[in-house]
Order: C-alpha cells, then sequence, then structure tokens
C-alpha cells in the first residue's frame, strides 16, 4: 500500500519489520512442529518405551503426570481431548511441563529453522527468477534479463548453503533423532551396509545404517515387562482419579499389556510408510539435484568462470536461444525447489507416523472425538469448500495475468479524470 | 484468580474487542461495495463502481487487521484457556466449522474480486462481490454461537452431563439468535457510518448518502434488536444481564448516550445529504459508531468477569478453564502484552495511512 508513496528510507523499514516478523512467525512455528518430531525436554520417556530412540533432551516435564496421560488415553481408548476439555481438570492435574521455553533449546528445532527458512527463500526466489524470465522469454526485452542474473546468483549462493551444509545437518538431526523415518527413508527394511550413505549420515562410512530388524530387537529387550510395571516405577496407582473434574481412569486392564507388544506393534506400523517415505525421500533428492545442477548451470552462464561458464554455455545451449534457454533453467529452478519442499514436508510429516508426537502420542489420541467430522456428508462439504477455493483462486489468477483493464474508460469518468 | 489468568483474560479481551472493531467494519462494508458494485452493473452507473472501489479499499484493510487480531484471539485461547479451547471445538463444531468455511470463502473472494475487477463480465464480477458480502455474514453465524453458548450453555451443558455431540443444538439456543441480529445489524450500520464518514473527507455527497442511508437504516433496527438482546440476557443469561446494570452500568449508560447521539447526528446527517450538502457531524459519525461497538463488546464479554462461562445463576471463574499444566513464564506474558500495545500502534498507523491517506490505488494500476 505504501510501496512508492513514502520514502525509501521508510518503505525500506516497513518491509525489514516485516521480514523480521515473517520470518519469527516461522522460526516458532518450525520450534513447534520440530517438537512434535523430536519433543525436546520430555528426556527418557520415549526411550523408556521404545528402547531403539535416544533421549530427548533434559527432562522438564513431570514423568508420572506425562505417563498418566498416555495411559489414560490408552485406557479409555479415547482422544485426550475428551480428558482436557473437562474444566478445572488442568487445575487438579497442575505442572505437567516445567519449562515452558524448552521446546526452542532443541538442536532439532535449530536446524529445522534454517533449514525451512532457507527452503523458503529459496522457492521465493525461484518463483521471482521465473516470473521475470517468462517476460524475458515472451518480450526479449534485455531489462528483464538484468534482473534475472543478480537473483539467480543469489539463488545460487543460497543453494550452496542449503544443499551441502545445512540439508546435510537436518540428515543428521533425522538420523539421531527419527531413527524409523531415517530407516524408512532408506528402504532399510534390514539393517545394511553403505559407505556413501554412512559418510552423509554419521560421518562415518563404517556405521551401518539400521533397519527395522535393530528395531525389533530392541522392543524386544522389554522381555516381560508390562504397563503394569511401569506404572509401578513411576508411582501410578491402577485408578487414577481427580475428583474435582469427576474424572475417573481405570489402568487395570492394560496393566498386563507387555511392554515389548506395544512397541513392536508400532514399529510395524512404522513399516508400513516405507514403499511412500523411500520413494518421496528419493524424488526430493533427484528434483534437488536437478535444482541444484539448474542453479550452476545459470550461475555460471551470467558470471564468467574460466573452464566452467564455458561448460554451463554448452549445456545452456541444448535448451534453444538464450531467451528459451534462460526460461528452461529458471523453470527448473522452480521445480528444483517446489518439490523437494513438498516432497520434504511430506517425508517430515508422514515419517514420524505411527505417532503425531514422535514417540509419545498417536494420531488417535489427539484426533477430535467429533463422531460426525469424519462422515462422508461432512468430508464432502469441506472438499467442496476447498475445491472451489483453489479452483475459484487458480481461474482467478489466470485471469488476472492474461486479461487488460476493460473498464477504465468508465472509471476516469467517473472519478473526474480528464480523457 | 492468579496473574496469569487475569492478564489472559484482559489480553484476550482486548484482542476480542479489537477484532470486533475491524470486523465490523469489514463485514458492513463489505456489504455496502456489493450492493453498489451491483448497483453500478445494472445501471451502467460509473460513479457506483467507483464508490464500490472506494469502500472496498476499507474492507481490504479492516478484513487484514480483523484477521491479524482473530489469529491473537486463536493464541490467547490456546495459550491460556486450554480447557475452553478444547471443550468449544469438541462440543460446537458445527458452529466453528460453519465460521472457518465462511473465512475460507470469504477471503479468496475478496482477493478475486479486487484482482479480477474489470477484467470479467461485470456480472460475473457481482455474483462474486455477493458470494464475498453474504460469506463474512457466516462468520459471526459460527462464532457468535460460542459467545451466545458462554453466556448460556445449552450445547455444552448438554455435552458435558451426556458426552453425546449436540450437533445443531447451538442454534436452538435463543439467546444466539437474539444476538447474531444485534451483531448483523450492528456491523452493517458501522459499515455503513465509516463509508459515509470517509466519503465525507472526499466531499462526495452522494457517497455520504449512499453510508448513511445504510448505516442509519440499520441503526434503526437495532433500536429493536439491542434491546431484545437486552431482554434475552434477563431471560437466559441473568448474571449477565445484572452485571450489565450495576457493576457496569455506568459504562451501558455511556453506550446508551452514544447510540442516542448517533440515532441525532445520524438523522441531521442523513437529512443533509438528501438535501445535497455533508453534516459537519458526519466525520465523527464513523468513531461513534466504532466506540459504541467497543463499549457493547465490553459489556457483553468483560461484565463476565471473573467468571468465563455463566450457566444460569452460576458462574464458572476463568480459573476452571485456564492452562495450569505449565507455570506460563510471566516475563514472556509481559512480551507478548507489549508487543500487542505496539501491534495497535502500528496497525492505528496503518490503517490511517490505508485509509485517510489512501494508499490503495482507486484506478487499477496499469503498466
Amino acid at each position: 500500500m505504501t510501496l512508492g508513496r513514502v520514502r525509501p528510507p521508510v518503505s525500506l523499514a516497513i518491509l525489514a519489520l516485516y521480514a523480521v516478523f515473517a520470518y519469527f512467525s516461522g522460526v516458532l512455528i518450525t520450534a513447534v512442529n520440530s517438537w512434535m518430531q523430536a519433543p525436546w525436554g520430555v528426556g527418557p520417556v520415549a526411550h523408556v518405551l521404545y528402547p531403539f530412540m535416544p533421549e530427548y533432551g533434559p527432562n522438564a516435564v513431570d514423568v508420572p503426570k506425562l505417563v498418566a496421560v498416555k495411559l489414560a488415553a490408552v485406557a479409555t481408548g479415547q482422544p485426550i481431548s475428551l480428558i482436557v476439555e473437562k474444566p478445572g481438570v488442568a487445575q487438579a492435574v497442575g505442572i505437567v511441563l516445567k519449562d515452558p521455553m524448552v521446546a526452542l533449546y532443541s538442536p532439532y528445532a535449530l536446524v529445522s529453522i534454517f533449514h525451512n527458512i532457507i527452503a523458503a527463500i529459496l522457492i521465493g526466489l525461484a518463483v521471482a527468477t521465473a516470473g521475470w524470465a517468462f517476460r524475458y522469454f515472451k518480450t526479449g526485452d534485455q531489462k528483464y534479463l538484468k534482473i534475472v542474473k543478480p537473483l539467480a546468483g543469489v539463488f545460487a549462493v543460497i543453494f550452496v548453503i542449503q544443499a551441502p551444509i545445512v540439508a546435510h545437518f537436518m540428515g543428521e538431526a533425522v538420523v539421531e533423532y527419527n531413527p524409523t523415518k531415517f530407516a524408512l527413508m532408506e528402504g532399510a527394511e534390514k539393517t545394511f551396509h553403505d559407505p556413501i550413505i554412512a559418510l552423509v549420515a554419521y560421518g562415518d562410512p563404517n556405521k551401518p545404517i539400521v533397519g527395522f530388524d535393530q528395531f525389533e530387537k530392541a522392543c524386544l529387550s522389554h522381555g516381560n515387562t508390562t504397563v503394569g510395571d511401569l506404572m509401578k516405577a513411576v508411582g501410578l496407582p491402577n485408578t487414577l482419579t481427580l475428583q474435582s473434574a469427576g474424572l475417573t481412569v481405570d489402568f487395570s486392564k492394560i496393566a498386563s499389556v507387555k511392554l515389548a507388544d506395544l512397541c513392536l506393534q508400532d514399529v510395524q506400523k512404522a513399516k508400513a510408510y516405507m514403499p511412500l517415505i523411500h520413494t518421496a525421500y528419493y524424488t526430493k533428492v533427484a528434483f534437488a539435484i536437478i535444482g541444484g545442477l539448474a542453479a550452476a548451470v545459470l550461475f555460471f552462464y551470467f558470471y564468467r568462470v574460466p573452464g566452467l561458464s564455458a561448460l554451463a554455455t554448452a549445456i545452456a545451449r541444448v535448451f534453444g536461444d538464450e531467451r528459451r534457454r534462460v526460461f528452461i533453467l529458471a523453470l527448473l529452478l522452480v521445480l528444483g525447489t517446489v518439490i523437494p519442499a513438498v516432497a520434504g514436508w511430506y517425508v517430515r510429516e508422514v515419517g514420524r507416523k505411527p505417532w503425531t508426537v514422535y514417540g509419545l502420542l498417536y494420531p488417535s489420541e489427539l484426533v477430535t472425538p467429533v463422531p460426525y467430522s469424519t462422515s462422508p456428508g461432512f468430508l464432502a462439504f469441506a472438499y467442496l469448500v476447498i475445491l472451489a477455493v483453489n479452483i475459484g483462486g487458480l481461474f482467478a489468477m489466470y485471469l488476472v495475468a492474461t486479461r487488460e483493464y476493460k473498464f477504465l474508460e468508465l472509471l476516469k469518468k467517473g472519478a473526474g479524470v480528464r480523457q | 484468580m492468579n496473574s496469569a489468568v487475569f492478564i489472559g483474560f484482559a489480553g484476550l479481551g482486548l484482542a476480542v474487542v479489537l477484532h470486533i472493531v475491524f470486523t465490523a467494519m469489514t463485514l458492513g462494508t463489505g456489504l455496502l461495495a456489493a450492493l453498489y458494485r451491483w448497483k453500478a452493473y445494472k445501471e451502467n452507473d460509473a460513479w457506483a463502481e467507483l464508490f464500490a472501489r472506494r469502500v472496498f479499499k476499507v474492507l481490504i484493510v479492516s478484513e487484514l487487521f480483523s484477521g491479524v487480531w482473530g489469529t491473537i484471539i486463536t493464541v490467547f485461547l490456546a495459550g491460556f484457556f486450554t480447557a475452553l479451547t478444547t471443550l468449544a471445538t469438541d462440543a460446537l463444531f458445527i458452529p466453528i466449522a460453519i465460521a472457518i468455511a465462511s473465512i475460507m470463502i470469504r477471503i479468496p473472494t475478496i482477493a478475486i474480486s479486487w484482482y479480477t475487477w474489470g477484467k470479467i463480465n461485470p456480472r460475473t464480477h457481482s455474483l462474486i462481490m455477493w458470494i464475498m458480502a453474504l460469506s463474512g455474514f457466516g462468520v459471526p453465524f459460527g462464532f457468535r454461537a460460542i459467545f451466545a453458548e458462554i453466556n448460556n450453555p445449552t450445547a455444552v451443558g448438554y455435552y458435558l452431563q451426556t458426552g453425546k455431540n449436540p450437533g445443531w443444538m447451538p442454534y436452538a439456543d435463543p439467546l444466539f439468535w437474539t444476538l447474531y441480529l444485534h451483531t448483523v445489524a450492528a456491523v452493517i450500520s458501522v459499515g455503513g457510518f465509516v463509508a459515509a464518514s470517509l466519503t465525507a473527507l472526499e466531499n462526495d455527497v452522494r457517497g455520504v448518502k449512499a453510508g448513511l442511508t445504510l448505516g442509519f437504516g440499520f441503526l434503526t433496527a437495532q433500536l429493536a434488536f439491542g434491546p431484545l438482546y437486552w431482554y434475552s440476557l434477563d431471560l437466559y443469561s441473568p448474571l449477565l444481564f445484572k452485571a450489565v446494570n450495576t457493576t457496569y452500568g455506568p459504562l451501558f449508560g455511556v453506550k446508551l448516550v452514544a447510540v442516542a447521539a448517533l440515532v441525532v447526528l445520524g438523522y441531521m446527517a442523513l437529512k443533509s445529504a438528501r438535501a445535497g450538502a455533508i453534516h459537519p457531524a458526519t466525520k465523527w459519525l464513523a468513531p461513534l459508531a466504532l466506540f459504541v461497538v467497543v463499549a457493547g463488546e465490553i459489556l457483553n464479554d468483560g461484565a463476565r468477569y471473573p467468571n468465563m462461562v455463566l450457566a444460569g445463576d452460576k458462574g464458572l471463574p476463568a480459573t476452571l478453564f485456564a492452562n495450569f499444566y505449565m507455570d506460563i513464564p510471566m516475563p514472556a506474558v509481559y512480551v507478548i502484552l507489549a508487543f500487542l500495545i505496539l501491534s495497535v500502534v502500528v496497525f492505528t498507523t496503518a490503517a490511517f495511512y490505508a485509509l485517510y491517506r489512501r494508499f490503495i490505488a482507486e484506478i487499477p494500476e496499469t503498466e
């Protein structure tokens, strides 16, 4: 609204303020998402249930209360919201999380924040580059090429930071904190050796890629330990009563369930996602490579470096005349960022199944308890709204991009503007 | 009530009031813009088209701010009142789904209306504008059910007692209908007065008349809907009724005086506009109408304090619904409050620049 209508420093300050808060929003949202991937602050809780999982940071939770909430969901077979929603329950339960800031100290969150924000910047740059390249392709006007050149340069520099550095650390965090996700990504039904993957993942080519056989073995290390034993260990009674909230949960029917069986059941559920996650992950990698190559070709095509620029020009010539080659390469930047981002988020979100909060909570424990929310009628209504909005939006964007204004004369007449 | 719960209650109140102010502006101006866009198409009236675009600018800015404050409400609810948020989303699923579906239609149709204006068939464009304007009224149709339920929890009471989802039951609550009618008339009236005040700054007599006709027309409707809502509070939410008439009596009195002033000044302004002149009081009608909205919302929500839910003669304190699962760090809360105050300043400045200095192009910019 103010662009071009206030002094440039004011405009810059407004844009900078916008950018700072947009990134800050991204930081906080990614931190929340990262907590669901690696629940930092629950210490050994997930490891106790699933011995192949690591400890997630310091223990900043009241373990008996957290275990009680989890077991209440398992015992009742109902979502946790049915407990949380009761007036007075929060006051009766009291403090569960001792350090509200703990999620922000997570190394998983830190690397995810950099990874996501840089990915977002790259997508923005790719789309902008492709937009101006399209204008150049359509008009041949050199002024558009002058915009494309620095954009492509910045893209290449940021890509070099993202792909080999930040993405590597992201991968290391997944290896350490999401063992089942990493096994799904690598299709590791059984543990295997691959020096290249091991070098990238662990920095040690001799280490094996841990597969689901090892997770099953770890589950069996529970022996005959039962849920009842766990309850005793954390000091939980057989029946939990919160009188002030009128809530009673009977744990006795799950007390005899073996922890090994629970663990194995979840490992099997995770394994079922292998074809999807493995395919999505390598699709992401393939398109990221395409994006990287396109960025390199475009960079060396514009910025002269002996040897490399000659090679880049030779490759670029494959795509036809200059207008065409710049546009196609820019388009590859879009494909090389958007598809890895979509596939990457797919791997990040679906790869943590069967948990919504990794190692702690299932989707069924967090889903809405409203019965008709999954009815065909409601789903049809929801999808209809989403579909209509998206189709309408896309069609409107097409109209905006392709049609000229037809009513300017009428408006100018109304505004009293002289012809 | 501990300090975190109090600050949560106060912060939530501040966010609700600001959200309602901008919502009133956006819904009312949306209807006015759609109406004059349609008139422009039907009567080939260039002025009507331009007026619709001017009013639409107000809609864009206020929609943006109302959305931001709506998000802040959600953050306060989820952070400070976990139980209330969970209970509302479980028990009042249908009203919330209606509100969200309406928002999902409203926001894209605003963008589509603006960017396709003059690029598509005027009839189709008018239709999109009507969808945009009317979908806006679906938002309070959903969310006002929550407000009615926390003053008279019939559906939520049924849910907590039986464990069964109440489905459409929130719409069987008589308090919802009186509140909804009161809200709809208020937002249309506010939209009309805001449009009239802003066009008065441009000396557009026809625009002033158009805004005032809508604003004053629905203000007269409020003379019936306001007392009706007040009377229904006596029947269905006696504690709130009592608080409004006693503890909050002075504010209620001020609100009634402001409404009376709005009626008198609005009538004088409309009379002048019909005679082809702009009454000097016209530019003050928008601030006055918005003040009435603020006072009304404080009475409707703040008068519940220290309760969050009122069930007949029983008040359920905010602490029953508050987040005690963690010790909310007070420094963080103060930072949030400071940020909110800064946001108010930034938003007000931005609104000034956007509306008064007219930073949204009236005529589409071409290359």
